[in-house]
């Protein structure tokens, strides 16, 4: 688990093979269209990553074993959730600058993916804002269930609202073509398994610091301090 | 036609600066997993050392 992160060194480079040569161009869309490999990778790892962030904080809710635990990997899958919404939303705006001639567009899809991003942002800031850490694991797990309503509305926005942005899925199947759904299944491996790296270290870093911390205080409590 | 080309090539290093980023961050945060987990061993030696005496 710890070494997972090299293997996202093979995916990507076949990805990129894939994505820039492999797959032919579309005509309607230019060359501009590639960006929508790792667009699409990121934003289908950044949903899981949310995703994940809610089952966890259920369970940290629900269950009484392992809450220290479930709430790290809770707190970890946010951050790798940000982290690939920021690279999505990077990605989406360099290809709206070439698509639709602008960064940005009060589109649903976009708009609803960026109150996403605060929200989560805002989960952190929570997390931060709490010293006592059974507050912070109840409070933050409630607010983590209620932020997590956005996550649907984003997959949904573009089938509810009218909106620009491209559907991969729709009623009639899928809206790319078999080469170009391969390309994005190794992209979204690759991302996949760079964000599992990322929450299982981050979730293990937070436990050797917490560690730590009471191991400190509890010196300094000998030491008469 | 060159225009494409170039628009290709910028997406090659998009695609490349993001994942040597991320790597990198991911590498990062690994790092200092290591130096915290180096800390607390350390700690725990220490504990030992003195409860022993």
């Amino acid at each position: 688990m710890r070494y997972l992160r090299w293997l996202a060194l093979p995916l990507w480079v076949v990805g990129l093979y894939l994505a820039l040569i492999w797959v032919p161009d579309v005509r309607a869309l230019g060359v501009s269209y590639r960006i929508f490999y790792i667009h699409l990778g990121m934003a289908w790892t950044a949903l899981l990553a949310m995703t994940a962030n809610f089952v966890l904080s259920l369970l940290v809710l629900v269950r009484r074993k392992g809450r220290e635990e479930t709430d790290r990997f809770a707190q970890a899958s946010a951050e790798a959730g940000i982290l690939m919404t920021t690279a999505t939303l990077a990605s989406g705006m360099l290809w709206a600058r070439v698509a639709w001639g602008a960064y940005w567009t009060w589109d649903p899809r976009l708009t609803t993916t960026a109150i996403m991003w605060f929200l989560y942002i805002g989960y952190l800031l929570l997390r931060q804002a709490m010293d006592d850490d059974a507050k912070r694991r109840v409070y933050s797990a409630v607010y983590a269930l209620i932020i997590f309503v956005d996550v649907p509305i984003v997959y949904l926005s573009v089938r509810w609202w009218r909106s620009i942005h491209p559907v991969v899925f729709t009623e009639s199947g899928m809206n790319i073509t078999p080469q170009m759904f391969i390309a994005v299944i190794v992209f979204f491996f690759a991302t996949l398994v760079l964000a599992l790296d990322l929450i299982y270290l981050r979730a293990f870093q937070e436990k050797v610091h917490q560690e730590l911390q009471q191991r400190r205080a509890r010196r300094l409590g000998r030491l008469g301090y | 036609m060159a225009v494409e080309k170039q628009f290709l090539e910028f997406v090659f290093f998009a695609y490349s600066a993001v994942f040597i980023l991320i790597f990198l961050f991911v590498t990062n945060v690994w790092r200092r997993t290591r130096s915290l987990q180096q800390q607390l061993d350390a700690m725990r030696e220490d504990e030992d050392a003195e409860g022993e005496s």
